[in-house]
């Protein structure tokens, strides 16, 4: 997740994101992330901080 | 070897993070329960507990993922480095069991099972906070030894409800066949019941489902269970109640037993249905020291 936020562009072209996913990301839609795909446990792990407030 | 006892018991972080905060209505129950199970280990004495876990990203990614994984480490940290700090508890040392590990490994094999096998396996919720409450830390790490066999309950396609039953038959059967020394060995299975991780629906509890679970269980119809499909229990109780397979395995593991439900604390801090069961194996000869309780007999 530190890279994501570190350089969200290499990261998209490096996990072949498309534009829609890497906007869920930087924007941290964790609703929107799920409804696209993304495995809830891991969205559970890369925004923990969200969740353990 | 026989399993002589067994745990069903639900994780989650929450309820070793927030156990301190956590209202004393839901803490108490819980907190008795875990006494009392502790209380018991400390009677059997075991010398291997089977841990049936499941791992949430920490020792696997969606690069590779295995259905079944046994641990055949001489040693297992729980929690894994840096669980201890977001956990709160601290890190011990387990021993593990590779030879029995190795022994059931092959005998999975043997019966048509392929899992996959670890000597590094890090331990999240999965396994650290059942120990946590199990064996307090304050009273240093026991001698029990571990012998963790991870199943794949949160990267789907997952492993189906009856395979983990068929499995935790197999896991049973290699106890039947091992020749080394004799052990004391528990069955231990976590995990569930309701909750739901990292999905729109996170901090929900379906308490309707978590006693269906827990009546099924208690009337010696766990196998009901079965059918369910991945996409009903998800809609019903959360992708972590998926997590039940580690209970599935461990009723077919233990065998014929008598279930002793505990607690039950829908815990809102933990956003988990929290359930602690006893597993009183009735088939252990010669030993006398379990006492047939009443209930239903699987």
């Amino acid at each position: 997740m530190q890279q994501f936020v570190a350089d969200l562009e290499a990261m998209r072209v490096r996990y072949e994101l498309n534009a829609e996913e890497a906007d869920a990301i930087a924007r941290a839609d964790l609703g929107r992330l799920y409804e696209l795909g993304a495995n809830p446990y891991l969205i559970r792990f890369a925004f923990r901080d969200r969740y353990d407030r | 070897v026989k399993p002589q006892f067994g745990i069903v018991m639900s994780h989650a972080p929450g309820i070793s993070q927030f156990w301190e905060m956590m209202a004393p209505e839901r803490r108490e129950p819980l907190a008795a329960a875990y006494t009392q199970l502790g209380r018991e280990l400390a009677e059997i004495r075991p010398d291997v507990i089977i841990a049936f876990v499941n791992d949430h990203f920490r020792s696997f990614s969606l690069a590779m993922f295995p259905a079944f994984c046994v641990g055949i480490g001489s040693d297992h940290d729980v929690p894994m480095s840096g669980g201890d700090a977001i956990l709160r508890m601290p890190q011990r040392r387990f021993k593990g069991d590779p030879e029995l590990a190795g022994h059931i490994l092959e005998s999975l094999m043997q019966d048509g099972f392929d899992p996959a096998f670890s000597g590094e396996l890090k331990f999240f919720d999965d396994l650290s906070v059942p120990l946590r409450f199990l064996y307090p830390p304050h009273e240093g790490t026991p001698e029990v030894a571990i012998v963790p066999i991870m199943t794949n309950c949160v990267a789907r396609p997952l492993p189906s409800m009856r395979r983990c039953h068929e499995f935790g038959i197999a896991v049973r059967r290699a106890l039947d066949r091992f020749s080394g020394a004799p052990r004391r060995v528990v069955i231990l299975g976590t995990g569930g019941i309701s909750h739901w991780v990292g999905m729109p629906r996170s901090g929900d509890i379906n308490e309707e489902f978590d006693h269906k679970v827990l009546e099924l269980v208690g009337q010696g119809r766990a196998e009901e269970m079965l059918s369910w499909s991945d996409d009903e229990v998800e809609d019903q109780a959360g992708n972590g109640a998926l997590e039940l397979r580690n209970w599935i395995e461990a009723f077919a593991a233990m065998g014929q037993y008598v279930p002793r439900q505990l607690a039950y604390v829908p815990v809102i801090e933990a956003i988990t249905g929290c359930a602690a069961i006893a597993l009183d194996a009735v088939d252990v000869s010669g030993t006398g020291y379990r006492r047939l309780a009443e209930g239903a007999v699987r």
